[in-house]
């Protein structure tokens, strides 16, 4: 059982909750963001599209108020100019890469208050050891913590991970169900280890832990079972779990904790 | 008549073009607003919004105003034909003038505003009768505004083309000048309404 989140990742299952303190209003403490100088390339972009909207918002006005109010086709033109084409051709590109970018983080994911909550509360809380939380806590991802572990790497992982957030998105507020009648909204299928062995596999760490048992495991970690599709041996079955169970978040007091930013 | 054809009949109409513009700034408005709102108070719902309204508006303002601009940008140049709605403003009193215009087919009030309102028709021109020249002998504003009384079709001459026709052409010349002093005898007899 590891007793040092910093120095151990290896998880024990169930035991490994119940150690956990519950979560308590005033234990769940915030963790700073990481420092990012000047601000982030998002930061500037958000702020960029914030700047570029309000000028495209001025411009279109002003081509629609100017038109039969003013003798200077000369501002009339550049409003236009302005407002309907360079505007939107330079927002277009910039917002998408601001809004894309700010639906990674954290904070985007906890919108959805009701779903996330006890993930992001115990992913952000101190005292629990699950394997998020000791993630989030040590900073081994630094930024938005839930996209990099659900979201496939490759080329079209991060697309895929937003189309399978938008189709939630349209269950959610359709309340559409399966023919049976069942929740559309789940999990959309085993774990695969490819996730985490994108960071580990290959680090010192990684292939010197316990006498190099994930050289002797390297084979069924990176085969899956065809009949299931899950690994035949899931990081989550040494590491697990990744995340409290909703039962246990109950068990750790009813109420959400606060989360203090 | 074939799709462009009908395009640049549909593009020469100014109020045509005008609720183009319109359309284009309202789509303007639509998609910053919700690009606005999207990365402001980023959530799922308005993430939805950007992408399924904010982003193709975005497209269609450009895509409403891009045929306006090359139309107009190119009326400035060379000879084209415009058409009119009664009661369309062709230009007004105090704008800077580039292009003067001859009547094809319908009718043309020039008049002056004064500030009291007061309307002073200076001419009603017809078929084969040119206005706007006035901005381009001197490079001043507009003198007086016009306004079509039917529908109207015109042809619109650019500064640079009329330069080279008053320079070249003896007849058009005299045309002009003959012209310019009629509308001195239009602005002495120019009834008032108010």
């Amino acid at each position: 059982m590891a007793t040092d989140a910093s120095d151990d990742l290896l998880g024990g299952g169930d035991d490994l909750l119940q150690q956990s303190a519950p979560a308590s209003t005033a234990a769940v403490v915030g963790i700073e963001q990481p420092f990012h100088g000047t601000g982030s390339a998002v930061d500037w972009a958000v702020t960029t599209t914030i700047v570029i909207a309000i000028a495209m918002i001025v411009g279109a006005l002003a081509s629609l108020g100017l038109e039969r109010r003013t003798s200077r086709s000369q501002i009339l033109g550049a409003a236009r100019l302005l407002g309907l084409f360079a505007c939107p051709l330079f927002l277009f590109p910039v917002s998408n890469f601001a809004t894309f970018e700010t639906s990674k983080r954290v904070e985007f994911c906890a919108t959805c208050h009701s779903a996330m909550d006890p993930y992001v509360n115990d992913m952000r809380s101190r005292d629990s050891r699950t394997l998020a939380a000791r993630h989030f806590a040590n900073r081994y991802i630094q930024d938005n913590q839930c996209f990099a572990c659900h979201a496939d790497y490759g080329l079209f992982g991060e697309a895929k991970a937003k189309v399978r957030g938008l189709r939630h998105l349209y269950y959610w507020i359709s309340g559409a169900r399966t023919a049976l009648g069942a929740e559309q909204i789940r999990h959309y299928g085993p774990y695969q280890n490819g996730l985490c062995l994108t960071c580990h596999a290959g680090s010192k760490r990684f292939l010197e832990a316990k006498n190099g048992v994930h050289r002797d495991i390297a084979q069924e970690l990176a085969t899956d079972d065809p009949a299931t599709g899950k690994p035949v041996r899931a990081c989550m079955q040494c590491h697990g779990p990744a995340h409290v169970s909703l039962e246990q978040w109950k068990l750790r007091g009813a109420s959400a904790p606060v989360i203090d930013e | 008549m074939s799709l462009a054809d009908r395009a640049t009949r549909f593009l020469r109409n100014r109020r045509r073009r005008r609720q183009l513009l319109v359309a284009s700034a309202t789509a303007s408005l639509v998609g910053a607003g919700v690009t606005l709102l999207a990365v402001v108070t980023p959530g799922p719902v308005l993430l939805m919004l950007f992408l399924l309204v904010a982003q193709p508006a975005m497209l269609i303002a450009v895509a409403l105003y891009l045929p306006v601009a090359v139309t107009e940008f190119l009326a400035g140049r060379g000879v084209s034909e415009e058409r009119y709605e009664p009661g369309d403003v062709i230009f007004r009193e105090g704008e800077p003038g580039d292009r003067m215009y001859a009547v094809i087919d319908g009718e043309v009030e020039v008049f002056h505003e004064d500030p009291d309102g007061t309307v002073l028709v200076i001419a009603t021109l017809t078929h084969g009768q040119y206005f706007g020249e006035m901005a381009l002998l001197n490079p001043a504003p507009r003198v007086a505004s016009a306004r079509a009384v039917g529908p109207l079709r015109v042809a619109v001459i650019g500064r640079e083309d009329f330069e080279t026709l008053y320079a070249n052409l003896p007849d058009f010349h005299r045309s002009i000048e003959r012209m310019l002093w009629g509308r001195r005898i239009w602005w002495r007899r120019a009834p008032r309404r108010s």
